[in-house]
């Protein structure tokens, strides 16, 4: 009897820990595949924002468009956006690689469908993307928007979160 | 129990060192190259040669789009929680204070030693860390550009911590004040994040300052009599080795009569031992130093200090 219970024990604990595996796993291919978006500064935005034109790809359209405004504000955390012959190159607000690692649960919640990073952009053009902004590709659609990214206001998110340090910190 | 009240120390005594960290000013100016091409600019006698030097006041008072621009960028800087010397407060309190600066002056050198009124600026408002702030309107035809040169630069050590060039969107509404407004938001996040980067270095590696060490002629010791197996400039080069955060410093030049020492990186706090954490500038840290070439060598020494960033120590006397 007590053999048995230790086995069933074993086996749940074998599940459990194969079911966290297959989550971290989950959530290093989720960030890694991210490696490939295109991001580029459309213009100056107004005070604390970044006017950005962004691509997605997704299976339909709408989940394309979906994934561009989380490019989006990936780009702002961890990529910076390159500028343009009018606006300057805006930097990352992470650029320590580590830190994706070291906050993975926090980013996994922050990028989820619908959740934290949709507060920080404000403005897009959010009907379907036409002519040369909607492409169908192999498996999909990549699609391009234009979004606002309240770029001050997800600083002082991190900030507050402990994920980056304020200018002021240390002193 | 005893490892818990350990750990609490040593949390509270490391949030205690960043907290007392000397905050390092921050002042813009109006870079050289723009006040001579508005004409703000004032003739300077620097010991017989006639120099043109910057008018800030001049600069201040006629210029509202260099008023903008600073007042944007004290703007930005209040947000981000970091608020900016103001310039025209410096040299208000500057003219308040020139007489008594100039007693001050001549009682301190006893000699006649040329003064800019930049200079005095910066020795009065101390900033640690300058803005030089370059901008141009451009006629395109119809429309004007703004092209913009903004320049981080390091009072100690005048290294350049951020630079900031671009150029503004061409426009022909005629708005110049909004043109102003989009370049310092062009240019914002750029030198945020090298400020940024700046004050991480300084926390990890100290600040940079240079030491000069030097000897009155009728100073009995050089720097290469020995005290026991050394030579004296081989036992201040291991205090320094001792006393630089890492180790960091290189010895630029030594000789029987001067030492040089640059890239010395001094730490931000020093623990005083009696649980004060005091903030460190480069005379405090080169007060250490007096005291230990006088207490290997006997002699004492005059400790003077060049802008924010260079310490110079003479052997033999005050």
């Amino acid at each position: 009897m007590i053999k048995k219970v230790l086995l069933f024990m074993c086996f749940v604990g074998a599940l459990t820990t194969v079911g966290m595996a297959q989550k971290v796993k989950d959530r290093h291919d989720l960030f890694n595949n991210w490696n490939n978006y295109e991001v580029s500064t459309v213009q100056v935005g107004q005070d604390g924002t970044k006017f950005l034109k962004v691509w997605g790809f997704g299976k339909r359209v709408d989940l394309a468009v979906t994934q561009a405004k989380k490019n989006a504000v990936h780009a702002c955390i961890f990529r910076g956006v390159p500028g343009n012959a009018n606006a300057m190159a805006t930097p990352a607000l992470c650029p320590d690689p580590t830190t994706l690692d070291a906050n993975l649960d926090y980013f996994y919640d922050f990028f989820e469908t619908g959740s934290t990073y949709l507060s920080f952009v404000n403005l897009t053009t959010d009907g379907i993307p036409s002519g040369q902004d909607k492409r169908e590709v192999k498996g999909g659609y990549k699609v391009a928007i234009y979004v606002q990214v309240m770029y001050d206001n997800l600083k002082k998110k991190l900030q507050s979160d402990g994920i980056i340090k304020s200018l002021n910190s240390g002193f | 129990m005893k490892k818990i009240s350990l750990i609490l120390f040593l949390v509270i005594t490391t949030l205690a060192a960043y907290s007392q960290a000397k905050k390092p000013t921050i002042m813009v100016l109006p870079s050289e190259i723009w006040c001579i091409r508005n004409n703000y600019t004032i003739n300077f006698d620097d010991m017989g040669e006639t120099k043109q030097i910057p008018d800030y006041k001049k600069a201040l008072q006629n210029n509202s789009d260099m008023r903008a621009m600073i007042a944007s960028m004290a703007d930005f800087m209040q947000k981000e929680g970091y608020p900016i010397k103001s310039l025209e407060q410096e040299l208000k309190n500057l003219e308040s204070e020139a007489a008594e600066e100039m007693l001050m002056t001549s009682k301190e050198s006893g000699s006649e030693v040329a003064e800019s009124p930049v200079d005095k600026l910066k020795a009065n408002a101390q900033p640690d860390i300058i803005l030089d702030l370059d901008f141009e309107k451009v006629q395109l035809g119809p429309k004007t550009q703004i092209k913009f040169n903004l320049q981080a630069i390091d009072a100690y050590t005048g290294k350049i911590i951020s630079g900031n060039v671009g150029q503004g969107t061409p426009s022909s509404a005629g708005d110049i004040t909004n043109q102003l407004q989009e370049a310092v938001l062009s240019f914002k996040d750029n030198f945020l994040e090298g400020l940024m980067n700046h004050f991480n270095n300084l926390f990890a590696d100290g600040r940079e300052i240079i030491v000069n060490v030097k000897r009155w002629g009728d100073c009995e010791v050089d720097f290469e009599t020995e005290f026991g197996d050394l030579e004296l400039g081989e036992i201040i080069e291991d205090y320094m080795a001792k006393n630089t955060v890492k180790g960091r410093f290189s010895t630029k030049s030594a000789t029987e009569n001067k030492l040089r020492f640059e890239q010395v990186r001094i730490p931000m706090t020093i623990d005083e031992g009696d649980g004060n954490i005091r903030a460190v500038d480069a005379r405090y840290w080169g007060r250490s130093l007096v005291k230990f070439i006088k207490k290997t060598t006997g002699q004492t020494c005059k400790l003077t200090s060049k802008g924010l960033g260079e310490i110079t120590i003479i052997m033999g006397g005050k």
